[in-house]
C-alpha cells in the first residue's frame, strides 16, 4: 500500500488548485492555452514552496473542498498535470511530500518559494511556471468552480 | 488572391469576381472584427482588474493598483494603434501585479507590470532559454519605438467603429 511519504513517481498524477475569480480568470478554457503561467507562481505564503497533492491519495474534489473550507465564500478549479512533466530534468524542479493533517498527499515544488520568486531569481521561476502551464489544455482541468 | 488573378482573365470572370469578390470582403471584414473586438475584450479584461478586492482568491492576494492599470491602457492603446497583435489574456497574480500574455505559434511573451513606470518582460521560444527585460512603461507609451519590438505585428485596415468602441472601453 502507498505511503504519502513516499518520493514521487514521474507517472503519478499532480493537482494543483487554481482559484477562480470572475474578474481575474487565472483559468480562461475559452483560449488557448487555457492555464496562466500564473498558476504555478508562488504566492507570499508559499515560503516551503508551491503548494500540490497526489492524486494517488487525494481526488480534485477533494482538493477543492480543502481549499473552500479554507476559504469560506471562494471557489477553485483543480488541474492535473503529470509528475513527469513536473520532474523534467531541463526544469530543474522536484516534488517532495510534505503530509498535512487536512488532506493526505499533499507535496511541495520546493524550488518554487517567495523567496526565490522574490529576491533571489525571479526570472527562473517565471520561465519555470511557463514551461509547466503552457502544454496544459482544457483536458487537465479535472474540477470546475460551480459558477 | 486567386480572385484577383480571375479578375484580369476576362469580363465574364469580372463578373464572377464581382460575386465572389463581395464574399471575400465579407472576409476580411471578418478578421477585422476579430481584432478590433479582441483588443475590446482584452482592455474589458484589464479594466474588471480594477475591481478586484483585497484578498480576492481567499488566501490573502493584493488588489491591483489603479494607477497602474491607467499606465497599462495607456500602454496598450499605443500598442493598439501600431496595429499590433492583441493580449491574449490580461490578468492579475497575487501580489497584485499585472499580467499581459500574448500566445504566438507556440512561443509565449509576457509583460508584467508592478508599478505605474515598471514593466519586466519575457519571452519563451519553445524549448529555448527564455529571455527577458525590463522597460519603464510610461516612457515606452510615449515611444512606440520601445523594447517590445519583439510582438509580432499584423497589418490590418482600420474600421471606425470599431475603433470607436475600443476607445471607449480604454476610457471606461
Amino acid at each position: 500500500m502507498p505511503d504519502q511519504s513516499d518520493p514521487v513517481s514521474p507517472d503519478e498524477w499532480i493537482l494543483r488548485r487554481v482559484p477562480y475569480n470572475e474578474l481575474n480568470k487565472l483559468i480562461d478554457p475559452d483560449i488557448t492555452p487555457p492555464i496562466s503561467s500564473t498558476a504555478f507562481r508562488p504566492t507570499k505564503n508559499d515560503n516551503d514552496g508551491v503548494s500540490v497533492f497526489r492524486e494517488l491519495f487525494a481526488t480534485p474534489d477533494e482538493v477543492a473542498n480543502l481549499y473552500m473550507q479554507q476559504n469560506p465564500g471562494k471557489k477553485c478549479y483543480v488541474i492535473r498535470v503529470k509528475a513527469e512533466a513536473i520532474l523534467e530534468p531541463g526544469l530543474g524542479i522536484t516534488l517532495t511530500p510534505d503530509p498535512i493533517i487536512e488532506l493526505p498527499g499533499h507535496a511541495l515544488i520546493p524550488e518554487l518559494n517567495t523567496e526565490r520568486y522574490f529576491t533571489l531569481d525571479k526570472n527562473w521561476c517565471k520561465e519555470v511556471q511557463s514551461k509547466i502551464s503552457i502544454p496544459l489544455t482544457i483536458q487537465n482541468i479535472v474540477h470546475w468552480p460551480n459558477i | 488572391m486567386i480572385l484577383k488573378q480571375r479578375k484580369s482573365d476576362s469580363w465574364v470572370e469580372e463578373s464572377q469576381f464581382s460575386y465572389e469578390g463581395k464574399s471575400h470582403n465579407h472576409t476580411v471584414l471578418l478578421e477585422e472584427n476579430n481584432f478590433y473586438t479582441s483588443w475590446v475584450n482584452s482592455l474589458n479584461e484589464l479594466n474588471q482588474l480594477n475591481n478586484l478586492e483585497q484578498d480576492w482568491d481567499g488566501e490573502d492576494a493584493e488588489k491591483p493598483d489603479s494607477e497602474t492599470i491607467i499606465s497599462i491602457r495607456t500602454w496598450l492603446r499605443n500598442r493598439f494603434q501600431n496595429r499590433e497583435q492583441p493580449p491574449t489574456k490580461i490578468i492579475a497574480d497575487t501580489y497584485g501585479s499585472i499580467i499581459i500574455e500574448w500566445h504566438l505559434d507556440g512561443d509565449y511573451f509576457e509583460v508584467e507590470v508592478s508599478d505605474p513606470d515598471h514593466a519586466e518582460w519575457m519571452l519563451v521560444r519553445g524549448a529555448e532559454p527564455a529571455t527577458h527585460g525590463v522597460f519603464h512603461i510610461n516612457h515606452s507609451a510615449e515611444n512606440s519605438d520601445d523594447t517590445i519590438s519583439s510582438t509580432e505585428s499584423r497589418p490590418m485596415h482600420q474600421s471606425p467603429n470599431e475603433a470607436t468602441t475600443w476607445l471607449q472601453a480604454v476610457n471606461a
